[in-house]
Formats: C-alpha cells, structure tokens, sequence
C-alpha cells in the first residue's frame, strides 16, 4: 500500500498475522510433528529463551535476587506489554506507528487526578483516600476518554493522511503526542502530581514478594488479552482483520475502513488509557509526558521484537523485554559496573539486534 | 432474493421514473464525467443494462472501463452526469449505500484477504447482510455449490490459493454481499484460457439465477457469454453490440478497430 | 472527496510534495531581465544587511536567544537534508546536537585544546554517528528508522550523555566561548556565520549532482537504482552531511550558554526540529529556517499577545501547543508550509523567473491534492 522503497523483502511490508488457531490448517497432522515444526520454526526465539534462562541460572549462582529482579521486570514487562498491544492493533489495522500511544493514555490520567483534586490545578491527591471503587469508575472513565481521544485522532488526523506513507502518519502521531504533552504542561505544570493505585502494599506468592499493584496490572493485561482474542474470532473482528488487508476490497463489500480504523484505534485509546492510569500508579506519581518518557521507546521495541502487528507478539515482547530490562538492572548493579540507566541501554540493544537478524520479530511471519 | 425492502425501493423507483421500471433498464448512465485528481478520464459515458442481462464493457487499457465500474459502485467521485440504479439517482452515492442496495463490484486483480481463510472471506463478504443470518447460510450453500473447489478449501488461507481459485472466491465474495447488479473487473486477467472459460460458465449460471452481470474485460472471448457488448475508448462508449453482432467477428473487430 | 478512501491509481501524498525542486524545471527556459535581476539583488542585500543588523539593535539579552535561533537554524537545515531530500525520518536529531556539544565540550575543557580543534571534533563525531546511522537505514525501512532514531535520542538522553567521565553526568559540560568572541554580541554572530556556512553546503550540495541524486532517493530507490544512482553512497552521503551540519550546530551550541547538561537532549527537542521542519516546508531550506525562527519567537509572540490584545496568558509551555497544532496543520492541510505560504516571494528571491499564472495556480493548490506539482 505504501511506496516501497527497497529491493530487500522490506520488513514492514510483510504480512504478519496471528496464525488461525480455530480454524487449524485442515491438516490433521500429530501432536509431535506439530510440535517439532513449531519448534523449527521459532527456534531464533527459543535459543533466546534459552539464553535468557542460562543467564538467569548464572545471575543466581553470583548471588543477585533473581526473585526480586523477576518481580521488577514483571512490572515493568507489563506495561510494556500494555503499551505495545495497542501499538500492535494500530499497525495492523491501519499500517501506521503510533507515537501518541503513551500520550493517548497520560492525558486520562491526567483526568483522574484533575477530578480526584475536584479542579484544583495545584492541588495534591492523597493516595489514601482514594477508595477501590473510585478507582474502579475513574479507570472506566478514562478508558472512555482515550478510546474517544484516539477516534478522534484517527478520523480528523490519519483517514486525512490515508493516501499518504506511513511516514508522515508517524509525525502526525509524533505531533499529536507533542500537543497533548504541551496541554498537560499548561494545565499542570512540570510538578509531579501523586497518584493511587489499585491496591497498596504487597503479597507474597510462592516465596517471592508482589506489589499488589503489580499483580493488578498483570490480570488487567491477561484479561485484555483475552478479551482482544476473543474479538477477532467474531464477525467484527474478521472484519477488521479484512479491512487491514485490504481496506479498498473491504469497502466494496459494505465494510466502512473509517468505521473499522476508529474501532482498532478506540480499543488502543483504552488499553493506552489502562496503561496510563497503571502506569502512574508504577510510580505513584504523574508528570508530563510520563507514558512517553519511561514507557513508549520500550513498548515499539517490545512490539519490534514480538513481531511489529501482531499483538500477541507484543505481549510476549512486552513480559520478554521487561525481564531483560530488570536483569540488566540487576546485573550492572551486582557487578559494581556504574552504566546510567541500564534498562535504556539494554532496550536499544534488543531494538538494533532485532532489526539486524530477525527484523520480523518472534511471532511475526511472511506472508 | 428479493425481500421487502428490494420492493418498496422498485416501487418508490416506479413512482419517482416510471419509464424505468416499465422498460426494465436496471442501470443507466448518462454524460458521466469523472477522473482521478485532476486528471480526467470518462467524457460522457452513456449506458444502459436491463435487469437479467449480461452486459460485457469492452475496451483497450486506459478507456475509461474501471472508472465507469467504480463510478457505478461508489467509490470514486462523479463529477458530472447522472448514474440510475433501479429508477433511483444513485450519482452522489457513496460505496456503502450502493452495496445496500444491490451493487456490488469484484474488483481487478482478485484482491481476496490474504491473511484471512476462505471461509472467512466469504464471511466479510456477506457484512452487509449479517442481520439476516438465514439468508447468509442459505447463499453460503448456493455459493459453495457454484465453486466445490471452495467448500474443499474452506479453511485454507485466501492467500495460498491459485490465481483461478482467488478469482473464483472473489466472485464468491461479491455474490455473499447480495447483489441484484454483480461488475466484475477484469476476471479473465491473467488466467489459463481453461480457467477463463470456467470464469465465464459460472457468470452464465449466475445470471441465469437472476443476477444482472456487467462484466468489464479486454478480453473478447466474453462477448461469447454477453447479451450486450458495450465498446468503450478514450472515455466514451462508441459502440453497443447487441444480439447477432456479438456472435459476428467482424462487426466486432469493427467495432475495436475502427 | 466524499469518495472512499483508497483509489488505487491515485498517486500518494508524501511529506514534501508540495515542496519537490522538480516544479523549476520546467520555468528555467525562461530568462530574466537586466531590470530583474538588480531589483532582486538590492532586495536580497538589503534583506541580508537588516538580518545582520538586528543582534546590534536587540536587547542584550536577547543576543544569545538569536544565537540559538541561529544554532536551530542550523539543526533545521540538517534534518532536512534527511527529511526533505530523501525522505528519511528522523526524530533523533537532539542526539546529533548533543554528540557535537558534549563533544566539543570535554575537547574544550577536559583536553584544554584550542575551540577550532572543539569545533572539528564535534564535527567528527556527528559524522561518525550519522555514518553509523546511515549503515541502519540501508538495511531497514523508514518506519523501523524513525523507530531507530527514536531510540537513539533516547538511548543518548539517558545513557551516552550520562556518563560522568565524558560529559559531567547531571552536573553537565562546560564549554568556554573562543577567545576572540566571549560577549553576546560576538557570539552570536559566530551562530550567524554558522548558519551562513551551513546554507551556503546546503545550497552547494543541492545545486551538485550528488544533490540531485539524494533527492532522487525520496520517491523510490528502486527508480533511481535503475537510472543507475548509488544508492548506498548517496544514502550515506545525506546523512553525513545531515551529522556533520548537526555536529557543527552542537559546538556552536555548547558554547552559548557555556555549559550543556543531558536533560536539555530529549527526545522532546527532537519532535520541536521536526516540528521547525515540518513547518517550515519539508525540502526548502528558506522554510526550515522560518521555521527554526518561528520556533523560537512563538514564546514571545504568545506574550506581546497576551500584553497587548488581553489573549489568554500563558507561559512557555503554550507555544508548544501551538507548534504542535501548526504541525498537524499543515500535514493535514498544507503540505508546503511556511514555505507554500512565501512560495512566489522565495521565487522571486530565488532569481528565477515568476511563473505564468496558469503555472503558479496549479503548483500551489490546496494541500489536498493527490497529484504532485
């Protein structure tokens, strides 16, 4: 759809899609060829695993807290994971990265803590008084927020730029993420605001310590995953799936490409919106910016290296990567090496060595 | 196939012209202007289709015939002239409300869902029909036995299927949308001569079945199938054929040539 | 266009549509009178001579705000090499900045070496960055290169400028002005002479037939592979010169403010120089650099407004909201930009002949068309 630019097979072009479980391949093969072709087949990816479960024994044998490192890299991974998932279902329905995925979900936080403050610009949210069932309405509300702001943005901004590459897409995403920033900065200032999670304090599990928070955003990421899954088996989701395709040929059988884009856009609004909320509650305060700043340049590399397009390859990316961000983290502070902001440093690593040897990413296929 | 809405259109049609209904022209054009950007291309494109017929727009590479189709079916912009679809002015009509009522088109190059199985293409196909599910499997049924090649292959990825085979479903696709008015863009484009004549067998079954064909093609061979020939170039239809002049060659090489 | 969306004959929109060189070709038989081309030098002096003039009619606090409109400039004019001419994304260009800064800082202080060696080193260094770049890019599509340079702002926010032993760590670099040019005043027309010299390679480098071959790059590699252009060596060749220009503005930048610390290199200024970019007028180097220009005024515009016609009051931070709105603006509505908008007026300033009015409609309609000028 877009100019190619290159001779090589370009990565992006490729079609990547998530195998069609239910419907199986007609193939009635057994159980152990299925698994030995499966295994051929992401064998980059496992020798990954491997390497990372090698590393992990190793770290153990030197004495880090593995389990902590596990924990930490959980969190993380899970916003990450949030965060790619939506970039993920943008891509594949309308072939554009979305810059504004992290800005997308700050602004409903933002809302929240502006109703938690009950309008006061300067005020401070006090945590404790924030009641479960208030977080549960305000996390609805700003899951509407973002899905309508991502609408939005998709019908004003990116069906305009439809004949255009995806280029000039992604600036436009880039600008709309710059303008919302710049919105939170008028309205609130630099100042870190405080925001409450879910639920405090931790809980221990199988001899290792969770933040409750932690263990919130992981049911709230397996629920979504679910949920998503589940959508593109219905007829709507096959829809969307179609007019990702092949928006022209989907037209001229009834199916609206505004229609279906503003429904993959709205569903990345909410999860963005989900990451947002979450996300400050990682640190239990908001700033300008905040999705972006610490999450966004983690979550494409984790939606790189699950396979650019396919959400389940963001998941996996996402859980993948945090883990790998932790044990940098880990390993650099175990070892006494002084490396400013080892995560950073180990997601642009994945980033160049995915791109250089496996730019489809794990779960991401030819078409 | 008709249901009650197909009646109180024909009848809101028979008020509003009742010339057309009277003389059974499903589809008429006049003066049609269009293009794409600044560039145009149709110069007043003149046509008309009788319901159950199978009308076949024959021209060279550049003539105008795929603008007039995506005029027809609401995708590209007209910008001067009127389209007629059942007694109603259809001109400004966008996609969506050409394929509610009736006209659907199979575009050129097959463009099936690559990603998606056959089955699953079908399914997109029939969207706009999805409130009526019975109807949906009935012509699910109706279409799988039109292609036994399909049912075999119901799961199989669209994309791993062979030219012929993605044409087929193609067509499949466009009958599952319920069309009264079926254009199909270039079918025999880059087939085997054998598939060809099996493209052109199952447009005869179709329309015997009371669907309205226009078949757009520069392959001449599917005049062999047509009731009426329509000859476009440069923009313009400059030649209709109709009953012996289909079957006489060289009236029809004339009518290319000339 | 209540048509639906995709038409497939119908050519794309890309950035920098509006702005291809390619529409003078066609105007050059055309020659200018005696008449035309002295009114068009006297203009240009003229314009030239008032540009010089104003570091010595501004307030002295504003020297070294003209100093970094000066340096921005610059920025702009190297991301456009990239943007504008072949059409490569990057929205890592604060790293660029801060390489030369940082570098040229550690020369200056750390190695006590002379400010032309600071100079010649952060050139160096935005080359080897861009180089290395430039190696990515030739293996990777625009999508995954903007994503690259994403991360590579980041990464060198975060972790390259963090490490104490070359740049200071949060406490920063400091980086001492030349010994013949310490004021404000001087400074700043150091910054001036920057930009002079980065415009003057630009306009050489277009004007060249590498020029014309990295430009053949923006609409299809395979096309100018086939005229039988190297695409590697230009490709490279673009984002050399787009790390070198880059490099250059960061020493000069370094100095303004005689000390850099990592936290001024976010990815945040990297959306602004593509927001000066896009602005401006992807591929026209007049436009950019209006639209550095603009970038920088637009704080102060807000406040005049706010004084003067009782607009809402807002700090700085409003300007960035107006930017982004300008932005989205114009790729939605004028791809040309500020550009666009001077189009006639930079063609006349351009020595070249005006267009007939037939001529001149059609290359500037509206930012919806899908046909290029």
């Amino acid at each position: 759809m877009s100019a190619s630019t290159t001779d090589r097979p370009a990565p992006l072009e490729a079609e990547v899609d998530v195998p069609p479980t239910g419907d199986g391949s007609g193939d009635r093969a057994g159980l152990s060829d299925r698994l030995s072709r499966s295994v051929a087949e992401h064998r980059v990816g496992l020798i990954w695993s491997g390497a990372v479960v090698v590393l992990a024994a190793a770290m153990i044998a030197a004495g880090m807290d593995v389990g902590a490192m596990l924990v930490n890299g959980l969190g993380a991974g899970a916003i990450y994971a949030m965060v790619a998932l939506g970039i993920a279902l943008v891509y594949r329905a309308t072939r554009v990265l979305n810059f504004a995925q992290g800005e997308l979900g700050t602004m409903p936080a933002f809302v929240v803590v502006l109703i938690l403050l009950g309008g006061d610009l300067d005020g401070f949210v006090d945590p404790a008084q924030v009641s479960f069932g208030q977080m549960l309405a305000l996390t609805g509300l700003a899951v509407v927020i973002g899905a309508s702001m991502a609408v939005a943005v998709n019908l004003f901004i990116i069906q305009r730029l439809a004949d255009s590459s995806p280029v000039t897409s992604l600036v436009a995403t880039a600008g709309v993420a710059l303008l919302l920033i710049g919105v939170q900065v008028v309205a609130f200032d630099l100042q870190s605001r405080t925001f409450p999670q879910f639920f405090s304090g931790s809980i221990r599990i199988l001899g290792l310590r969770f933040p409750s928070h932690t263990l919130v955003i992981a049911c709230v990421l397996a629920v979504a995953s679910v949920l998503l899954v589940g959508l593109f088996r219905t007829r709507l989701g096959v829809a969307l799936l179609a007019s990702a395709q092949d928006p022209f040929a989907a037209e001229l059988h009834g199916v609206s490409a505004k229609a279906m884009s503003s429904l993959a856009w709205g569903i990345a609004g909410g999860l963005a919106a989900l990451g947002g909320v979450l996300g400050a509650g990682v640190f239990e305060g908001i700033t300008p910016g905040l999705m972006t700043t610490t999450f966004l340049v983690h979550a494409f590399t984790a939606a790189v290296l699950g396979g650019i397009g396919s959400p389940a390859g963001a998941v996996a990316g996402g859980l993948l990567l945090g883990q790998v961000s932790a044990m940098a983290n880990t390993t650099t502070v175990g070892l006494g090496i002084s490396v400013p902001n080892a995560p950073t440093l180990a997601a642009f690593v994945v980033l160049l060595l995915v791109l250089g040897f496996r730019p489809l990413g794990l779960l991401g296929k030819e078409a | 196939m008709r249901t009650a809405s197909d009646e109180d259109t024909t009848e809101l049609a028979a008020a509003r012209t009742p010339g057309a209904a009277a003389s059974g022209s499903l589809l008429q054009v006049s003066g049609l202007h269009s293009g794409y950007g600044n560039l145009p291309v149709l110069h007043g494109v003149d046509l008309a289709i009788a319901t159950g017929q199978t009308a076949v727009l024959l021209g060279l590479n550049g003539a105008g015939k795929t603008t007039t189709a995506q005029n027809i079916c609401g995708s590209l912009k007209t910008w001067a002239g009127h389209i007629v679809f059942d007694g109603q002015d259809i001109t400004r009509w966008n996609t969506k409300r050409c394929v509610g009522t009736g006209i659907v088109m199979v575009p050129e190059g097959r463009r099936v869902f690559p990603g998606l199985s056959v089955g699953r293409n079908l399914q997109v196909g029939a969207w706009s029909q999805r409130r009526d599910q019975d109807w949906v499997d009935q012509q699910l049924e109706q279409v799988l036995t039109y292609f036994p090649r399909l049912r075999e292959r119901l799961n199989q990825l669209a994309g791993t299927l062979s030219g012929g085979e993605q044409q087929m479903l193609a067509i499949a696709r466009g009958l599952m949308a319920r069309p009264r008015l079926l254009i199909i863009d270039e079918a025999s484009m880059g087939l085997a001569p054998v598939i060809v004549k099996d493209v052109f067998d199952i447009v005869r079954r179709i329309n015997a079945d009371g669907v309205t064909v226009l078949m757009i093609e520069q392959n001449v061979g599917a005049l062999e199938v047509a009731d009426v020939g329509l000859v476009m170039e440069r923009g313009r239809v400059v030649r209709t054929l109709v009953g012996d002049e289909l079957r006489d060659r060289s009236a029809v090489s004339e009518a290319l040539m000339g | 266009m209540s048509a639906t969306t995709v038409r497939p004959s119908a050519a794309p929109r890309d950035l920098g549509a509006a702005g291809t060189p390619r529409a003078n070709v066609e105007a050059q038989s055309e020659r200018l009178t005696t008449g035309g081309v002295a009114a068009r030098t006297a203009v240009l002096a003229l314009a030239l001579g008032a540009v010089g003039v104003i570091p010595l009619l501004v307030a002295p606090l504003t020297r070294n705000l003209l100093a970094t409109t000066a340096v921005y400039g610059m920025v702009a004019l190297s991301l456009n090499v990239l943007v504008g001419y072949t059409g490569q994304v990057s929205l890592g260009h604060s790293a660029f900045l801060g390489v030369g800064a940082f570098g040229a800082g550690f020369v200056l202080t750390q190695l006590a070496l002379p400010w032309f060696v600071g100079v010649a080193v952060a050139v160096v260094l935005g080359v080897a960055i861009a180089a290395l770049l430039g190696i990515v890019a030739l293996r990777v599509r625009g999508l995954y290169l903007a994503l690259v340079t994403l991360a590579l702002a980041v990464f060198a926010e975060r972790v390259l400028f963090g490490i104490e032993p070359l740049t200071g760590g949060g406490a920063g670099q400091t980086a001492a002005r030349p010994a013949w040019a310490t004021g404000d005043l001087a400074y700043a027309y150091v910054c001036f002479a920057g930009l002079a010299f980065a415009w003057l390679l630009d306009w050489r480098l277009t004007a060249s037939k590498a020029g014309r071959a990295i430009r053949a790059l923006r609409d299809s590699e395979r096309v100018a592979a086939s005229w039988g252009i190297d695409v590697t060596r230009y490709k490279l060749l673009a984002f050399v010169t787009s790390g070198a220009m880059a490099g250059l503005a960061g020493a000069l930048f370094a100095s303004i403010t005689e000390i850099v610390s990592p936290i001024t290199f976010s990815f945040m200024l990297s959306l602004s120089f593509l927001m000066m970019v896009v602005v401006g007028g992807i591929g026209s180097r007049v436009g950019v650099v209006l639209g550095a220009a603009l970038y920088t005024a637009l704080p102060f515009i807000l406040d005049a407004g706010a004084a003067r016609y009782g607009w809402f009051p807002v700090d700085g931070s409003a300007a960035q909201v107006i930017g982004a709105l300008l932005l989205l603006l114009v790729l939605v509505r004028f791809p040309g930009g500020l550009a666009q908008l001077f189009a006639p007026l930079i063609r006349w300033c351009s020595f070249k002949p005006m267009r007939s009015r037939h001529g001149a409609a059609s290359a500037t309609a509206g930012g919806g068309s899908d046909v290029r000028p």
